[in-house]
């Protein structure tokens, strides 16, 4: 059997769980017996990757899962995930197909805003271990931190990149003068020096800064770090070859897709 | 401006990643540790660090 002979096989199985977006949003096959089309759409995507190694790296520890691939965008896939009652879309943007891009890119998360808290930290848990295990020449995974705030991405190993960190660190400069008057001189000194220095890791340092200070805008008492970079907007990449990223990313994401708290707490993502 | 449902994400989340810290104390601290070297490279006093670093 020819590779694309087995693609379309397993294409065929996985029915329902790989399905292919139409315009107007939903998600049905409209050309189900265009095996033609489908194979060159899955190949799009991702390249000469088996479909059933592909939806079970993705849904693994999941319920129902589906990937849709847009018919008409060809470079985004929607990834969503039913987990029991949570359900989580996760929009990635790749450079096609994904055996030989350099990164996806994670335009949006979105998690059912009144369910349980663990679906959208399982599925990006599932793309790392999907991009290092089967698409080795993916480098890193990025996300436009608006979703769920810079704050976060920033203790999971996130890094700004060079243009978006030179912006970042304006903003920071403003937010630090508001509450130097807490600090003291040389903890001060410490925060200029670290937002004058051009390593954008600085964002992890800055995420873990544990000093609490009150927050002018609204009195409430939160650390520094919260303070700093609790919802800043950044683009953010995770570099698979960076061990420290990977080893924040996975303490934070793996541990806290374990239940912390009852099932019943509230994680959303924005809609779009 | 961050959407309303988002911001009531990133409060949770962030609830999320204290508690986490605080169940697993070693894992965090081993963050700090990794924290303190790229500060220090700076040129950044050590007591400096810890005193920001610290929760009280």
């Amino acid at each position: 059997m020819s590779e694309a002979d087995s693609i379309l096989s397993e294409l065929k199985e996985l029915r329902g769980k790989i399905i292919f977006r139409v315009p107007n949003g939903t998600y049905v096959s409209p050309f189900a017996d265009d095996e033609t089309r489908q194979l060159r759409l899955w190949t799009q995507h991702f390249g000469l990757l088996r479909p059933k190694a592909v939806y079970q790296a993705l849904s693994r520890n999941l319920g129902e899962t589906q990937i849709g691939l847009p018919v008409e965008s060809p470079s985004n896939i929607y990834l969503h995930q039913r987990d029991g009652a949570n359900q989580c879309e996760i929009l990635m943007e790749t450079s096609v197909p994904l055996d030989s891009t350099q990164y996806f890119n994670i335009i949006n998360v979105n998690v059912s805003p009144q369910q349980g808290i663990s679906t959208g930290k399982k599925a990006l848990a599932n793309l790392l271990d999907f991009a290092q295990t089967q698409a080795p020449n993916i480098v890193s995974i990025n996300l436009d931190t608006d979703a769920i705030g810079g704050y976060a991405w920033a203790k999971f190993g996130f890094t700004p990149g060079e243009a978006d960190w030179q912006e970042l660190t304006k903003l920071l400069g403003q937010k630090h003068q508001k509450v130097a008057a807490q600090l003291t001189s040389d903890e001060n000194g410490a925060i200029t020096r670290m937002l004058a220095c051009g390593d954008p890791h600085i964002a992890w340092v800055l995420s873990d800064l544990a000093k609490p200070v009150v927050d002018p805008a609204n009195s409430e008492r939160k650390s520094l770090g919260k303070y700093l970079l609790l919802d800043t907007k950044w683009l953010g990449s995770l570099h698979l070859n960076d061990s420290s990223a990977i080893q924040r990313f996975k303490g934070y994401i793996e541990k806290l897709s374990l239940p912390l708290r009852p099932a019943s707490a509230v994680t959303a993502g924005v809609s779009y | 401006m961050t959407h309303p449902q988002s911001f009531e994400a990133i409060v949770l989340l962030e609830r999320e990643i204290s508690a986490r810290e605080a169940l697993d104390p070693k894992f965090f601290e081993d963050l700090k540790k990794s924290s303190i070297e790229k500060a220090t490279a700076l040129g950044i006093k050590l007591e400096t660090l810890r005193s920001l670093l610290a929760h009280e």
